[in-house]
């Protein structure tokens, strides 16, 4: 192939400047090019010249050593023991360097304020998992011993007592069935009746629950709900703490 | 400082890996101008350069244990060097704030001076023999700056520290194609950077063709 119908690039005028072995064989028809095609000897006397500059530059002038102090000691688990791209990510000193000068504290504070809401949210959690623990399993035990108790209060809307009683016998002797607004007071009438209701373990409960966030404490699936949405909310919580102190030191290159 | 021999630098090495720092620091002296000079010719600032020269001997006697013994050290060294200083390169372009530290206490670019008082050749009108002044080197310094990063690293590694290709292909951790293209284009485009000052450059430039020059 002839070099000499097309002038050379950049590269190849690039090689005639270093002296690599790579290149040895083709250096010489490089070079022989250069002999008849003025503008290849115009752009390679350019580049020539800013080697040249590029050489004659000054080493600047060492502010001060840089040699660690004697007592210079890393904590077994700062040695690195993997090849690694971790030692971009040793950078919490670099970054902190500029700022540290004027804020020595701010890292430091930082570091401990993640690590707080790192525990907040996992406490947070852990609240939320037993919340719905305690729903779902109030929630199962119900619908074994209460799929009565769901039918009996709708037919007790019909005027029926029967099979209230197999539930809350108190609830019916307490209210007087009526039509519409047996459901509602049955529910709220057998809440407070606990302390009475000594055969009704589904009913018999602490003292009443207060409601959060449109969760009902008193009913399995208020707690599920709440327990859920306190899951869900620690656990986003926590993991994104901790993102954030691992994206401090997180370069790249 | 003479050139360590190879095996004393590898005895020191290992003593380093076991953790001894009066030995990594006989390291140190030997590599800090190279290591200093890289980093100053990547970021243009004296004192940032010195912060991030730190950092990296701290970083690297951190990794010592990562050095697999065959490979140079120093390029190894400045793979560390190199990286932290364009990370930081990387950080100062999002905070442009900082990057004005780098015009202060300077000369406005626009005091030309005649060609004579800018550069001297040496007796036998050599290139390699410039003497720069400090008005040139600043727009050398600017040009190399307004490199793209890897361009940039592959110049001031080659052509101002003088590393081989093979040790700048381990020291940025790529092939030695990429190397030679990277070199070539940087040098392109400092050509043309600096042909808009030319009536800055030296007059006493030759061409030769049968002129080596290493």
């Amino acid at each position: 192939m002839s070099q000499f119908d097309q002038h050379l690039t950049i590269e190849q005028l690039s090689t005639l400047l270093d002296d690599q072995p790579y290149a040895a064989a083709q250096v010489g028809t490089y070079r022989a090019h250069l002999q008849t095609c003025e503008p290849c000897q115009s752009e390679f006397a350019e580049l020539r010249q800013t080697v040249s500059l590029l050489r004659a530059l000054p080493q600047p002038a060492l502010p001060r050593s840089f040699v660690l102090p004697a007592d210079f000691s890393l904590a077994p688990d700062e040695l690195e023991n993997e090849p690694t791209q971790t030692i971009a990510s040793d950078i919490p000193r670099p970054i902190a360097l500029a700022h540290r000068r004027r804020h020595p504290s701010n890292p430091e504070r930082r570091r401990t304020l993640w690590a707080t809401m790192r525990i907040v949210s996992s406490l947070v959690a852990t609240i939320g998992l037993f919340l719905s623990l305690s729903g779902l399993l109030s929630g199962i035990a119900s619908i074994h011993l209460g799929g009565t108790a769901t039918s009996a209060s709708s037919t007790a809307n019909n005027g029926t007592g029967k099979n209230g009683a197999l539930i809350t016998p108190e609830a019916t002797k307490a209210t007087p069935v009526t039509s519409s607004h047996n459901q509602p007071a049955i529910s709220t009438q057998s809440n407070t009746i606990p302390p009475r209701a000594s055969s009704n373990p589904v009913k018999s409960s602490p003292p009443p629950w207060p409601t959060i966030l449109l969760f009902d404490l008193n009913t399995s699936g208020g707690r599920f709900g709440l327990g859920i949405l306190l899951v869900v909310l620690g656990s986003m919580g926590f993991s994104l703490f901790k993102q954030r102190t691992r994206s401090r030191s997180h370069t790249h290159n | 400082m003479d050139k360590l021999a190879r095996d004393e630098e590898e005895k020191l090495i290992a003593r380093s890996q076991h953790g001894d720092v009066g030995a990594f620091n006989q390291l140190i002296e030997h590599y800090q101008p190279i290591m200093y000079g890289t980093v100053y010719r990547l970021l243009g600032d004296y004192d940032v350069a010195a912060d991030v020269t730190q950092d990296a001997f701290i970083s690297a006697f951190k990794a010592i244990r990562t050095y697999r013994g065959g490979a140079s050290f120093r390029a190894w060294l400045l793979r560390i060097g190199s990286n932290l200083a364009c990370d930081h390169w990387r950080r100062v372009q999002r905070h442009p704030t900082t990057s004005l530290e780098i015009f202060t206490n300077e000369d406005t670019p626009h005091a030309f001076g005649t060609l004579d008082t800018l550069a001297l050749t040496g007796p036998e009108g050599n290139p390699e023999e410039y003497m720069l002044t400090q008005e040139l080197q600043e727009i050398i310094q600017r040009g190399l700056e307004e490199l793209p990063l890897e361009q940039r690293t592959v110049i001031v590694l080659c052509d101002i520290e003088g590393l081989s290709y093979e040790e700048i292909a381990q020291a940025m951790q790529t092939t030695l194609g990429t190397v030679r293209s990277r070199i070539s284009r940087g040098r392109a485009r400092l050509r043309t950077y600096l042909q808009q000052h030319k009536e800055l450059l030296p007059r006493n430039y030759r061409l030769t063709n049968s002129h080596n020059d290493g």
